[in-house]
């Protein structure tokens, strides 16, 4: 490629000129793409070749800048993830971790790098942690683990409940896995208050209601204690006069005015009346006496305070038991009809938050049910409740003869915060805290069926068993 | 003639145990039993009643509905509700359309007491198209610019519930509306208040916010009074006769309750005056005038006019919303205290002379010095010579204290 107007280098000259640009080379492999070559030559090839070396060198610079952003940038969604993010290889050894992650569990990055990831685990999950991690290897690297809740443990000891998704990827190292985590503790706590407040909400509604199925038996018990009252008194006058006559009788000696003085007493007296009214105002006094204890009774069950773990229970208790407590809230508009199967079994639950699933079934099915009622007519609906069971699990079934869901909001009935009720009668909680319950606490089911202008029917099944 | 009194109650039982409960009084009233709304006109539409006691919540015909129905149809019975309800919602609707609230569980003693005098109330007023006009009436109209003063002083911020009870207190329709209120248990307060103002505490800015903004039993005067008859002038004297009968009460003994009751019945004693001239504005315009001409005391001219005065109406009013019988027997015979029996040294009497000492010393003319207070009777009551001096200096000392030039 040599050009005739071009003065000839020496051999000398060219070997410096090769080395200078060599240096540059090697500059640029060590990370130094700030310098270009300047090669001092005559030489047409040789400046020509500079050229090139100079053209790759500026691309290498690009490429590496660009690689630099994008990793800065991929870097910085990771660590400013509002998710923990970790990797760990197949030995278990945590390669990275992002600021969140670090921080969910107490640590400083650097403090949990190259650690085993079991420091993170309770002892409980780190003995199946292994087992779970080997199943993982022996499947194809397409395979993750979708997100589900697990235990976790804080650098201070607490352990925590977080949700955690696994994904797995073929590197040159081997297996990664990369897990996605997010802090569940709060999430739980919202639930629970909300599940508090809609409790004590419900509990509030019922206390009114309560306060009137008591009141009422106290008035009419009040009423015939003092009736009986006063009509002892006549009463005593009437034995006092028998006292007097068997006296008499006793001596052998009944005299004639003796026995029109009694006559005159007995005449005087209502004894007819009070011989007609006695016995009821006794039995509706014992009656309304036991009304006011079967409330009492049912109260302090449907409560069930301090019961957070499942226990055997049965399902057709807490219905009689619901069903008591709330009577006021259904009796001026519906009839219930219980059909509880005796052979139900016991099953295992959390028998408040149960307590609390039937409720809301009935007040909804009360609060449909007077949507249809026309105003001021003595008119009832009918509210169904029957209980049946499975092999491993039992049905609950509450049926209205109400105004039906409409089909367009019947997948909104589970929302949260979800209500058509009028401002005060419901504040749309009732039955996402009832899904919440079934679903997330008793691994049940919660579903319905309904026709507008027909009714409803709501049917919860439960497992007999908890899972552990 | 037996008193008739009607029940109405869903539970059977709670009816059952009122019958028994009621039987000693078996002679004197004629009592029907009934467990729903629509039995309850039923019977009403068959023959008269004097008294109706109902159940709030029941089903098809609610208490409300009932009482509003009989409001209308029937106004001269008093109605009473007897609730096991402890929400504000049920007791709230009952305001307007009851005269008087009882709460279940209701004791013997002020269930029958309650009722006897629900019986005696029409005794007060013999004219039955005046007890029709009195029994409809849910409120009285109140002074406009304390109205409007009140419902400004609700609506703010931060309301005080000292400055509502004082605002209540200087008219005479809200105060006497109050007394109802906490006299008859329609929200399960203490019956025995000092003064409005404690009334309204009592009652707390969350009840008296709608029941003064939305229930509508408490009202703004709309309708023009008869002519040379002022809201104001009746408020003025009211307040007047209340402070100088307190004062009175107050050096007589140092017990509290003669000094609220002397208050209250000060406060409520020409009531009456606001049905007349409210319901009645003709008939009362012209005895009004009547006073005028002749110069004779304003109940003399209603009674030549109407046949009745504002006395015996306002007693009426009072008696049938259930407020304390001291006040009810004030407000009845204030202007002829030996009317109502021997002679006591009570609220009847410092009532009577403070509203004569009052007059006497401001007003508008037709108001001024027709009265004389009943020496004889007062005395008799153990009213001094000394005493009589001694309050006509206070009366002299406080209203020159109030009139504001």
């Amino acid at each position: 490629m040599a050009s005739t107007h071009a003065p000839r280098c020496d051999s000398a000259d060219l070997r410096r000129q090769i080395n200078e640009l060599a240096d540059y080379l090697c500059g640029a492999v060590q990370g130094n793409f700030d310098l270009l070559a300047v090669v001092d030559t005559e030489d047409e090839d040789m400046q020509k070749l500079t050229m090139m070396v100079n053209f790759v060198l500026e691309s290498a610079r690009r490429a590496v800048c660009e690689l630099q952003q994008r990793e800065a940038c991929l870097r910085s969604v990771l660590e400013t993830a509002a998710e923990g993010i970790l990797t760990a290889n197949s030995d278990g050894i945590i390669q990275t971790c992002n600021r969140a992650a670090a921080a969910m569990f107490g640590y400083e990055p650097e403090e949990v790098l190259d650690r085993p990831i079991e420091m993170l685990m309770p002892d409980a999950v780190a003995l199946t942690h292994r087992m779970q991690v080997e199943r993982l290897l022996a499947q194809p690297a397409t395979v993750s683990v979708p997100a589900r809740e697990v235990t976790a443990r804080h650098q201070s000891g607490r352990l925590f409940p977080i949700s955690l998704a696994v994904s797995q990827a073929e590197t040159r190292q081997g297996r990664m896995f990369t897990a996605i985590m997010r802090d569940l503790t709060e999430e739980k706590r919202m639930q629970c208050e909300l599940a508090q407040a809609q409790r004590l909400e419900s509990v509030g509604q019922l206390a009114a209601g309560i306060a009137h199925e008591i009141n009422t038996p106290t008035q009419f018990i009040g009423d015939n204690l003092r009736f009986l009252h006063e009509g002892f008194q006549e009463l005593q006058a009437i034995m006092a006069a028998c006292g007097r006559l068997v006296e008499a009788i006793d001596k052998g000696a009944v005299q004639a005015e003796q026995l029109r003085d009694f006559a005159a007493t007995w005449r005087g007296s209502e004894a007819d009346y009070w011989r007609r009214e006695f016995p009821s105002a006794i039995q509706q006094s014992l009656e309304g006496n036991e009304r006011v204890a079967s409330i009492v009774r049912a109260m302090k069950e449907f409560s069930h305070p301090g019961v957070d773990t499942p226990v055997l229970a049965s399902l057709n208790d807490a219905v009689r038991t619901t069903v008591t407590v709330s009577r006021n809230e259904w009796k001026y508009v519906a009839e219930v009809e219980l059909h509880l199967d005796p052979e139900l079994p016991e099953i295992e639950c959390l028998p408040g938050p149960l307590n609390q699933v039937i409720l809301n079934l009935v007040i909804n099915a009360a609060h449909a049910i007077e949507k249809v009622l026309p105003r001021a007519s003595a008119e009832k609906g009918t509210i169904h409740i029957s209980t049946s069971s499975g092999p491993d699990s039992v049905e609950l079934r509450v049926s209205d003869s109400g105004c039906g869901i409409p089909p367009e909001i019947r997948d909104r009935v589970f929302d949260p915060f979800f209500t058509t009720k009028e401002v005060g009668k419901g504040t749309g909680q009732g039955l996402a805290i009832a899904r919440n319950v079934v679903v997330d606490k008793h691994g049940g089911s919660i579903s319905f069926e309904s026709e507008v202008g027909r009714g409803t029917t709501f049917v919860v099944r439960l497992p007999l068993k908890q899972r552990q | 003639m037996a008193k008739r009194i009607l029940f109405v109650d869903d539970q059977a039982n709670v009816l059952e145990g009122l019958r028994r409960l009621l039987h000693p009084y078996r002679h004197e009233w004629e009592m029907v039993f009934v467990e729903s709304g629509a039995e309850a006109l039923r019977q009403l539409e068959a023959s008269p009643f004097d008294v109706l006691v109902t159940d709030m919540r029941m089903p098809g015909m609610n208490g409300s509905e009932l009482l509003q129905l009989v409001q209308q149809r029937y106004p001269q019975v008093v109605r009473m509700v007897l609730s096991g309800h402890a929400d504000l919602i049920q007791a709230e609707r009952a305001l307007g359309t009851a005269h008087q609230y009882l709460s279940k569980p209701c004791d013997t003693q002020t269930l029958r007491a309650t009722l006897v005098r629900a019986c005696a109330v029409k005794e007060r007023l013999a004219d039955p198209n005046l007890r029709r006009l009195v029994g409809q009436m849910a409120s009285l109209p109140s002074r406009p610019d304390l109205f409007g003063e009140l419902v400004r002083e609700l609506e703010s911020e931060d309301a005080s519930i000292q400055r509502i009870g004082e605002l209540i207190g200087r008219d005479v329709a809200m105060t006497a509306k109050l007394l109802q209120i906490v006299n008859s248990s329609f929200f399960g307060l203490p019956r025995r208040v000092e003064s409005p103002a404690q009334a309204a505490c009592f009652l707390g800015l969350n009840i008296l916010r709608p029941v003064v903004l939305s229930s509508g039993i408490f009202s703004r005067l709309s309708t023009p009074l008869p002519a040379g008859y002022t809201i104001e002038m009746l408020t003025e004297h009211s307040l007047a006769v209340s402070r100088l009968a307190e004062r009175m009460a107050r050096s007589l003994t140092s017990e509290r309750q003669l000094a609220n009751d002397a208050l209250m019945a000060g406060m409520v004693h020409d009531v009456g005056q606001l049905v007349l001239a409210s319901g009645v504005p003709e008939g009362f315009e012209e005895a009004l005038g009547e006073a005028r001409r002749e110069g004779v005391p304003l109940h003399v001219a209603e009674r030549q006019v109407l046949g009745t005065d504002h006395a015996a109406v306002g007693a009426y009013l009072l008696a049938l919303w259930g407020l304390p019988a001291s006040v009810v027997e004030a407000a009845a015979y204030h202007h002829d205290p030996a009317a109502a029996g021997d002679p006591a040294l009570g609220t009847l009497a410092l009532v009577h002379l403070a509203n004569v000492l009052v007059k006497q010393r401001m007003g508008p003319d037709w108001m001024r010095g027709h009265e004389e207070a009943d020496r004889e009777w007062l005395g008799r009551a153990g009213v001094s010579e000394q005493q009589m001096s001694q309050w006509a200096e206070l009366a002299d000392k406080l209203v020159l204290q109030e009139s504001p030039a």
